[in-house]
């Protein structure tokens, strides 16, 4: 078990520093804003063990309520371990703490990511998640939901998350307050315009409490991004035009993502646009639009679920639901 | 109205201390004197109003008290849905301020009239919309917004009404006396003035166009026809008590809003006239609603011009209330 472990770890460890390159900009100034520093050896296992206990929990929660959206939560996952896992300061017994770290899902449809991700830290019971997802009479709705502990905003209606980060990141400028604002996109969400205004205020403003990370899954409802529906393009370039520092990074690294995350941006609001994959972690689930509707049968969990053993602790959280006979 | 409603901003903004003003680009040589005096406390967000009240909506989960500032329905229907979601549905402090209701921007065209807004908001959960119908009545719906939490909207007029009979009653009014409808005016025939008794008409009227309403009562009286004149401040919440009272006691209640008939005044009246009924009143006079037909203007006009086409000026109040008595 502990040899698995360590190979785990080494793995991810490769793959985090051939990762490290793909970063589009290099910190290159002193920035006011001061990340911790980062301490990749050591938080890359944890981050990425927070991780797959989220994705285990994500397939478990939608697969038993039968609810939509599994791979845009997949795709989300290594984003929220990142920033939970070692970027925010958030704390899970006092979520209102005033001097939180604010995040904000704009991608209101990865709702079961930051739940799992919440209840992995301790926001609130996971059996509790696991058990209500989804489910008449509960909090926990498809799309975040403010009424869940640690959730900010309601979100769901695409291309109105940014402006409301940009609203707090106001008050914690007129504030002086050394608190930050982490808002997550999608890609296929920047096609509203709404997003696009919200970026010449964040520029204006000088919002550098600031960040933003889309979620470049490459994917929207009926296919491609950019085959689809509208040319997105080089969204990175197209934030820089806006006045934001932005850079481009593998948005499954943990290491490139905090890399990414840490890039100096004093006097602008940063964007990160992670390259993920639709799915990730699920081989057959990977870029296949199928997954952004359906939800898996008991028999397609149990093979999902079989793609994560050796990894971690090698006991799926969901397994107990399956155990309990919990998925219809 | 709008510099009254202004000032007193301002002059509030001086003891408190959460208060801002937001600007969708709009106001020139109104918003300036907060701007003078509170730099740091006043935002021009630029022609972008989806971002403008996402903004707001931000500030006011950390705290602060945004009024924003717009005119027509920039500030309404091209925001509804942010409205909706990140303004309402958290239930925050959040007033948005329309100048330019009714057709008070008549020759500019229907872009700029806002006839839809007080039906979009009052459909909104927790909004409460306030409606002035002179300085008074702005002063005093100021005082109200800042004393209350919830979502507000303030549909003024523009500037340069007079104060109405009455006004004297409005300024004696405690802040929450401002829910309660208005006592205008009572007009009865000649020969017949000073009996007791109830008014053959009530006419309630909300917002500037109340003018009318009040003119309107003397063409009634000299016609025969008793007549008293409310204005409702708070369309929403509507004093639903008052309007019943008024209706038991009438022949007709008549209602008078620059606005379409579906969704403003006439309808809340209505509304409340038949939950009352279903409470089991009976007695309750008609309601005849009086305001834009459902259909937009054909032609260029003044406020004027367009209240005396639409049927909704004193004339056409007086000619719509006697064919409804029947003494045509």
């Amino acid at each position: 078990m502990a040899e698995a472990l360590d190979r785990t770890i080494e793995a991810e460890e490769a793959v985090a520093t051939s990762g490290a390159e793909t970063v589009a900009e290099a910190p290159e100034e002193s920035s006011a804003i001061s990340v911790s520093p980062w301490v990749a050896n050591s938080l890359v296992p944890a981050t990425v063990d927070l991780a797959r206990r989220v994705r285990e929990d994500c397939l478990a929660m939608t697969s038993r309520s039968g609810a939509g959206h599994i791979a845009s939560a997949l795709s989300v996952v290594d984003i929220l371990a990142v920033l939970y896992g070692s970027i925010m300061a958030v704390d899970p017994t006092n979520p209102d703490d005033p001097t939180r770290d604010r995040f904000i899902l704009s991608k209101g449809h990865g709702g079961s990511a930051v739940y799992a991700t919440l209840a992995e830290l301790g926001f609130f019971d996971k059996n509790d998640l696991l058990k209500n997802y989804y489910a008449n009479g509960s909090s926990f709705s498809g799309h975040v939901s403010h009424d869940v502990p640690g959730v900010e905003l309601t979100t769901g209606s695409l291309g109105q998350g940014l402006g409301v980060a940009c609203g707090i990141a106001l008050a914690a400028r007129l504030r002086a307050a050394t608190w930050r604002v982490f808002c997550v996109m999608g890609d296929g969400e920047c096609d509203e315009g709404s997003v696009w205004e919200s970026a010449l205020m964040a520029s204006t403003q000088c919002l550098d409490r600031l960040t933003v990370i889309v979620d470049r899954n490459g994917m929207q409802s009926f296919g491609p991004t950019d085959d689809t529906a509208l040319v997105l393009g080089d969204i990175a370039e197209k934030f820089r035009a806006f006045g934001w520092k932005a850079v481009d990074c593998d948005g499954h690294d943990h290491r490139a993502l905090a890399t990414a995350l840490a890039t100096p941006h004093g006097g602008q609001p940063l964007c990160v646009v992670a390259h993920t994959v639709k799915g990730k972690g699920v081989s057959f689930m990977e870029g296949d639009i199928r997954w952004h509707y359906d939800s898996a049968s008991p028999q397609e969990l149990g093979q999902a679920f079989s793609e994560f053993a050796g990894q971690g602790d090698g006991f799926p959280a969901g397994t107990a639901i399956l155990r309990s006979g919990g998925v219809a | 109205m709008r510099n009254t409603f202004i000032a007193a901003l301002t002059e509030r903004a001086a003891t408190d201390e959460r208060i801002m003003l937001l600007t969708g680009d709009l106001g020139f040589r109104v918003v300036e004197r907060f701007q003078e005096r509170f730099p740091g406390r006043y935002l021009n967000g630029g022609i972008a109003e989806q971002d403008l009240i996402e903004v707001a909506a931000g500030l006011a989960l950390e705290g602060y008290k945004p009024f924003v500032y717009s005119i027509a329905s920039f500030p309404t229907l091209r925001c509804l849905e942010q409205i909706r979601n990140s303004v309402c549905n958290p239930e925050l402090d959040v007033t948005v301020i329309c100048i330019g209701g009714g057709f008070a921007y008549g020759q500019l065209g229907m872009t700029h009239h806002a006839t839809e807004d007080m039906a979009a908001m009052r459909s909104m959960p927790c909004m409460e919309v306030l409606s002035p119908a002179d300085p008074a009545e702005a002063r005093a719906v100021a005082a109200y917004c800042f004393e209350s939490t919830s979502p507000k909207y303030v549909r003024i007029n523009r500037g340069g009404e007079p104060e109405l009979e009455g006004a004297e009653r409005v300024e004696g009014l405690p802040v929450q006396g401002l829910r309660g409808l208005v006592e205008r005016a009572r007009r009865a025939p000649a020969g017949v003035e000073g009996a007791a008794g109830a008014a053959d008409v009530a006419i309630v009227a909300t917002g500037a166009i109340a003018k009318e309403a009040l003119e309107a009562a003397d063409l009634l009286a000299q016609a025969g026809i008793s007549c008293e004149v409310f204005t409702a401040p708070l369309v929403k919440p509507l004093d639903a008590e008052g309007i019943r009272a008024v209706a038991a006691r009438t022949k007709l209640v008549a209602t008078l809003e620059e606005h379409t008939v579906i969704g403003g005044l006439g309808s809340a009246v209505a509304e409340a006239i038949e939950d009352a009924r279903v409470d089991g009143a009976h007695g309750l006079a008609p309601v005849l609603r009086i305001g834009i037909p459902d259909r937009f203007p054909d032609v260029v006009g003044d406020q004027r011009y367009l209240r005396q086409r639409f049927s909704m000026d004193a004339e056409g109040v007086t000619r719509r209330i006697r064919e409804a008595l029947g003494r045509a």
